[in-house]
């Protein structure tokens, strides 16, 4: 296996509507922006992978017909779509495209141009042979608040197993939302505090508005190269030294005749294993001390303390403890989601690869006014799909993994 | 790349219009059947990759509710939104970075639950050709398929007798869906003008199907199998979307990806070379295209090679002994069947459409997009070394 | 570019009610049961999981429901602990809106499975539920034998 890494990175500003471009000419802005940022040409690009979550926008296989507008006239091009680990799925199909020695540089998009779509059926949708049935086997019509439903059971679940409490994530939900107010691309830029997020309505017991993330239009692009040719194109490449994902069965019963074993959506240890086998990848034995950065898959705020956890940054239990100390803020020991994550920000086919993304602009020393305080050497980033099943782990380094 | 990865099992399911069965029994019934063909369990698969897709199955995340049934439970799992061969590609990748050795593929759809063309009307171009519905898969073949015929003088009847050869083939096949005795051209020739040229037994059948394939890396092939069939060479390439734009009396992307492969595997001379093709033709007309494109026969020839029965089960260069995917079309599983067919042949296990001669190398491909717009080719070759 | 540029807006859509789904019918006993008050649950013959609602492919080993064998359906109780709940505030589909009358949906694992559903607690207050309350079904008195008949719970006084 060849060592990889990430040389240049495109995102663009998250909004609600984007009006003045179709999907191949959104794309293009974060394609164009990757592409300069790496300081090469069309040419020097080997194959494309790309993915998004086509019930959005009511195109399939979009880069059927934006392909073109990328780069991939007569490329090799590939598909990759997993729900809400997308953009994290689609980076891996890169890592693997480039590391296996097939391609040396590999141009990978994850977009999602929401407002194309009604987000509801976009959603609602996975979940359509139940519903189906349900309706054919007589189930009460339900609506317990679409997506938000299933991540509610697991703040629950957290509260009552680690007696974390509500206030935390009031406070976790301004840290990142003043953490987006210094990130160009950021959908929600707001400077707020933690009374402010307790004033805005509750949507199901303990979510409010201000813990959860909006639907946003964006793009992301990155270049993963070769060893060799990173240390041309980058300055200081982000080298991706381990990666994995692990698949469960979606949370909560399905009713299509696929009764789930996962009960409880606190649980993730799809989470853990994928962690475990990408850290043990990279060379990392201590993810606790060595990890300096964290950019896990936050749509909801009681998530910043879930999934740090799950990522074994932190024990079991412990890491809302740490939170007042100041550890995840960007200032602190281990900045968490110093990009705002997505809890400021969803296109839900980019946000997954927007976590890697912000990783790799943070150890390249480029993440502008976001740049945290402390040095960052190695990095976490985490994407979450389907219905909470879909865990896909990457860890990257401002070195080579020894290989 | 010193480490070589081989297809060691396979499976697929009997190909109907309206199965009697459920996506998830279809996976499970393909995986299961490919791992018992290799001898282990799901606990011996390092990764799996799923083929499927979202406007297909009516559904988000096609693949959220498939990790039971495919056996990806607790494993690394992914999903290429493409056709098969693609995501059989992608496991290829996976194994040859060392991160797995045994990768499971599985590709399925039911046509029987999703209302026909509207699915690729979903992927047209949304501000001019979505609104026009005028395009759509039947339309776009219809015009190629007149341009080629009438740049190089193919006939209606050339079309047809694509047409009976590979549903004639598809009667020695127990997979196959068009399983329709005493085919002749007359047959074909009286079937349903769709678009013309384009007549429906020219054109693929809606199919319920599913395949899958177990690969593996060189060190664990010999557990699993005496007869690994190794993936030699692989290309694939991506066409523009306008059929304006695209040279529409030839397929560059099928050339553009044989090239790659013929490189990689060694292939010097296509006719020479290889002993077997099975091709993804969802019409007619593209198979002597893709003739072409392979380098079989010079540009334009395709009609003729056809008519000197080159390509026939006993020809020189057979082509779909399988029927191809006029014989069953799967969406998302047809590329994995071609590949499943080639290495069903090289290995001696076609049964009734085992080709007589010794078959030691084939081409398998598949594609994907309005009219082969994206297209991936394998070279797959037998051997003990 | 001129200062005024006209967006057009071209409307589309997926018909997804022109879409099956097969089930092979595993929840028509399943429902049956319900007329009788019995929840019935299925037992994988590979690994012994036990699923409710009744599971085709277990995930565990991959082996496939027998539907026919009566051993693989086993009598599960109507009694369980709460393993997560919400107060839904709001509404989502058709708008977000206020709910005068706050419903409390909550995961349920029943005695005797392995897997959980979603279904809705009564009779109880917002500060009562907690994960780990000990409820049970609140069967309506005439079942239909329908998903409705096991989707209301309620608190289950004696242990």
């Amino acid at each position: 296996m060849r060592n990889i890494a990430i040389v240049g990175v495109g995102i663009t500003k998250h909004v609600s509507k984007r009006r003045d471009v179709n999907i191949p000419e959104f794309v293009y802005e974060a394609v164009k922006a990757a592409i300069e940022d790496a300081d090469i040409g069309i040419r020097d690009i080997d194959a494309l992978v790309t993915g998004n979550m086509p019930g959005f926008e009511g195109v399939n296989c979009p880069e059927l017909w934006g392909g073109g507008y990328w780069g991939g006239y007569k490329k090799p091009m590939l598909r990759i779509t997993t729900g809400g680990s997308t953009g994290s799925s689609v980076a891996q199909g890169a890592f693997y495209l480039v590391a296996s020695g097939v391609f040396d540089t590999v141009l990978t998009m994850g977009f999602e141009k929401q407002s194309d779509g009604a987000t509801t059926v976009g959603l609602e949708s996975a979940g359509m042979s139940d519903f189906v049935a349900m309706r054919a086997y007589g189930m009460p019509e339900l609506d317990p608040a679409g997506a938000i439903g299933m991540f509610v059971f697991q703040a629950i679940s957290y509260m009552a197993r680690t007696g974390c409490t509500i206030d935390y994530f009031d406070r976790a939900a301004a840290m990142l939302r003043s953490n987006a107010a210094k990130n160009p691309y950021a959908h929600i830029q707001q400077q707020v505090t933690a009374e402010d997020i307790a004033d805005t309505p509750m949507i199901a017991y303990p979510l409010r508005f201000g813990h959860t993330c909006p639907t946003s239009d964006g793009a992301c692009a990155m270049i993963v190269t070769t060893k060799e040719k990173a240390q041309k194109m980058a300055k200081k490449p982000a080298w991706v030294n381990g990666w994995s994902s692990c698949a469960e069965e979606a949370s909560i019963a399905g009713l299509h005749g696929a009764g789930s074993i996962n009960i409880d959506p606190f649980d993730q240890r799809g989470c853990k294993f994928a962690a475990t086998k990408a850290y043990a990848m990279a060379g990392i034995k201590e993810p606790q001390k060595e990890i300096h950065l964290a950019e896990p898959y936050v749509p909801f705020a009681h998530q910043l303390f879930l999934y740090p956890e799950r990522l074994l940054l932190f024990n079991e239990g412990e890491s809302f403890r740490q939170f007042d100390q100041g550890v995840m803020h960007r200032d602190g020991r281990l900045p968490i989601c110093p990009s705002g994550g997505v809890v400021s920000s969803n296109a839900i086919g980019a946000a997954a690869m927007i976590r890697i993304a912000e990783c790799a602009l943070q150890i390249m020393g480029k993440a502008g006014e976001r740049q945290v305080t402390r040095d960052v050497h190695t990095a976490v980033a985490h994407g979450l799909g389907g219905q909470a099943n879909f865990n896909v782990v990457t860890v990257l380094g401002d070195k080579p993994a020894g290989r | 790349m010193s480490r070589r990865v081989a297809i060691v099992a396979y499976a697929q399911t009997k190909h109907e219009p309206d199965k009697d069965s459920t996506r998830e029994f279809m996976i499970q019934e393909v995986a299961t059947g490919a791992l018992r063909m290799a001898g282990i369990s799901k606990a011996d698969v390092d990764t799996v990759v799923n083929a499927s897709g979202d406007f297909l199955d009516g559904r988000t995340i096609s693949n959220m509710k498939t990790v039971a049934s495919s056996g990806a439970y607790l494993k690394d799992e992914s999903k290429v939104e493409m056709d098969g061969a693609f995501a059989a590609f992608y496991a290829y990748t996976r194994i040859l970075t060392g991160n797995h050795s045994v990768a499971l593929v599985v590709g399925e759809s039911m046509a029987s639950c999703y209302p026909g063309y509207i699915p690729s009307i979903l992927s047209l171009d949304t501000s001019f050709d979505r609104p026009n519905s005028f395009l759509h898969e039947i339309s776009a073949a219809a015009l190629q398929a007149t341009y080629y015929m009438h740049k190089y003088g193919i006939t209606e009847s050339q079309l047809a007798k694509v047409a009976v050869k590979n549903l004639r083939n598809a009667r020695m096949n127990p997979f196959a869906l068009r399983s329709i005795q005493g085919i002749s051209m007359s047959t074909i020739l009286k079937s349903r003008m769709l678009y013309s040229p384009i007549r429906e037994l020219c054109a693929y059948p809606f199919t319920d199907g599913a395949c899958a394939l177990v690969l593996a890396e060189e060190s664990k092939v010999w557990q699993l199998t005496d007869k690994p069939v190794w993936i030699e060479g692989v290309g694939f390439c991506h066409d523009s979307y306008y059929l304006g734009e695209r040279k529409l009396s030839e397929c560059e992307s099928v050339a553009l990806a044989a090239k790659t492969a013929y490189k990689m595997a060694g292939v010097k001379d296509p006719k020479r070379d290889i002993d077997v093709f099975e091709l993804h033709e969802n019409f007619s007309y593209q198979e002597l295209m893709f003739y072409e494109a392979l380098g079989l026969c010079p540009k334009g020839k395709g009609g003729e090679t056809l008519d000197a029965r080159v390509t026939e089960v006993n020809g020189q260069l057979p082509v779909n002994p399988s029927g191809g995917a006029l014989a069953a079309n799967p969406v998302h599983a047809t590329g994995l069947i071609r590949l499943c067919e080639v290495a069903m042949q090289i290995r001696g296990e076609s049964g009734k459409h085992q080709l007589k001669k010794k078959v030691r190398t084939g081409l398998a491909h598949g594609q994907h997009g309005l009219c082969a717009q994206d297209n991936i080719v394998f070279i797959l070759r037998g051997g003990a070394e | 570019m001129t200062a005024e540029t006209e967006h057009i807006q071209i409307s589309g859509k997926w018909p997804l009610t022109q879409y099956r789904w097969k089930t092979g019918g595993v929840l028509d006993k399943f429902v049956q049961g319900l007329r009788e008050r019995q929840i019935y649950g299925t037992k994988c013959s590979g690994c012994g999981t036990v699923f409710v609602p009744p599971s085709l492919i277990c995930p565990r080993c991959q082996s496939r429901l027998k539907l026919e064998r009566k051993e693989n359906w086993i009598r599960i109780s109507d009694k369980g602990i709460v393993v997560s709940y919400t107060i839904s505030h709001m509404t989502i589909l058709g708008g977000l809106k206020e709910r005068p009358v706050r419903p409390i949906y909550i995961i349920v694992k029943l005695d005797d499975t392995d897997t959980s559903n979603m279904a809705q607690l009564m009779q109880t207050e917002e500060d009562q539920v907690h994960v780990g309350m000990r409820i049970k079904v609140d069967w309506p008195d005439n079942p239909k034998g329908a998903l409705s008949d096991i989707f209301y719970f309620k608190p289950l006084l004696a242990p």
